[in-house]
């Protein structure tokens, strides 16, 4: 199996668009639907090599999400990419401060979408 | 809200609308039409969502027919109740996306918006009353020979002057362009 990355998007389209760009490229890719089941899933999984996530999601937002499992030490290192209809300074800049690694306003290229992976990430094997 | 305010509120849906629609694979007219009569809600999908700013809140709500959200879907559909609900997901995230190209239009006008989350439901469930209190815009953009329509209200404090100076305003990081920290 190839890297783990754990995509966090509360709308299921996005999930499954994310994740077949980043599974036919040799990642394995694990979903979550809002922050708060992000956080979890994050927690249970072992060598998560990256993980891709909404901001505006019920229950929990990414940032907020990306705050709280900063305070762990075991995420200190977690690699973040924000990935949102959000392109105002106000939240790049809480994102930014929070731990995340880079940000994309949706709509996204496949390709660049698997760049920054690629960057950020390494090669999936 | 001031009148003109409003106009220039009309504006910026109406552009998002154009940026937007045409990139979630719904190619709509140009020009939309004011939409006066209601709209016949069977077999459409409306999807809304809420925002807040200082001073302001409101919702935008987009009416769809089924048949057009089907033929946009940007994945390959699943049978039965699945795709049922991959059209109600794709319903919210096209209003979502078109929120957040408004949002990035009141923000060239130093207004922050703050956005909910998006909902979606069958149209026959939603009743819509026109109400001149907090109407914004109801249009209608012709499509593929339906229509879409684009429903905004807002409630502000008063004739309090919603604008900001140019000072204020904010640019928006680019679509689709990667940001690394």
């Amino acid at each position: 199996m190839g890297k783990k990355v754990i995509v966090i998007d509360d709308s299921r389209t996005v999930r499954q668009q994310v994740a077949g760009v980043l599974s036919q490229a040799g990642y394995e890719v694990i979903e979550a639907s809002d922050g708060v089941e992000g956080a979890e899933t994050i927690d249970a999984t072992k060598d998560v090599a990256m993980v891709i996530c909404d901001v505006n999601m019920p229950r929990m937002n990414g940032i907020d999400m990306l705050a709280l499992l900063k305070k762990n030490p075991r995420h200190a290192d977690l690699i973040v990419l924000m990935l949102t209809t959000e392109g105002q300074p106000g939240p790049i800049a809480r994102a930014k401060q929070a731990g995340a690694k880079g940000w994309i306003v949706k709509p996204f290229e496949a390709q660049l979408l698997l760049a920054a992976v690629r960057k950020l990430a390494g090669d999936p094997a | 809200m001031q009148p003109s305010e409003r106009s220039d509120f009309r504006d910026i849906v109406i552009g998002a609308c154009r940026h937007v629609f045409p990139q979630c694979g719904l190619p709509i007219s140009l020009d939309p039409t004011n939409l006066d009569v209601p709209v016949d809600p069977a077999e459409q999908l409306a999807a809304f969502i809420g925002f807040s700013a200082d001073s302001m809140r409101g919702a935008l709500t987009v009416l769809l027919p089924v048949a057009l959200v089907r033929r946009s879907y940007p994945l390959t559909l699943k049978g039965g109740l699945e795709a049922h609900l991959e059209l109600f997901d794709w319903s919210g995230e096209i209003v979502n996306r078109l929120l957040g190209r408004v949002k990035a239009g009141l923000a060239t006008r130093g207004v922050d918006v703050e956005p909910s989350t998006p909902k979606t439901m069958m149209g026959e469930q939603l009743q819509f009353v026109h109400s001149q209190h907090s109407h914004v815009c109801a249009l209608s953009f012709a499509c593929e020979g339906a229509a879409v329509a684009v429903l905004v209200d807002a409630i502000s404090d008063g004739e309090k002057v919603f604008f900001r100076s140019s000072e204020d305003a904010a640019a928006s990081q680019p679509e689709g362009e990667l940001l690394l920290f």
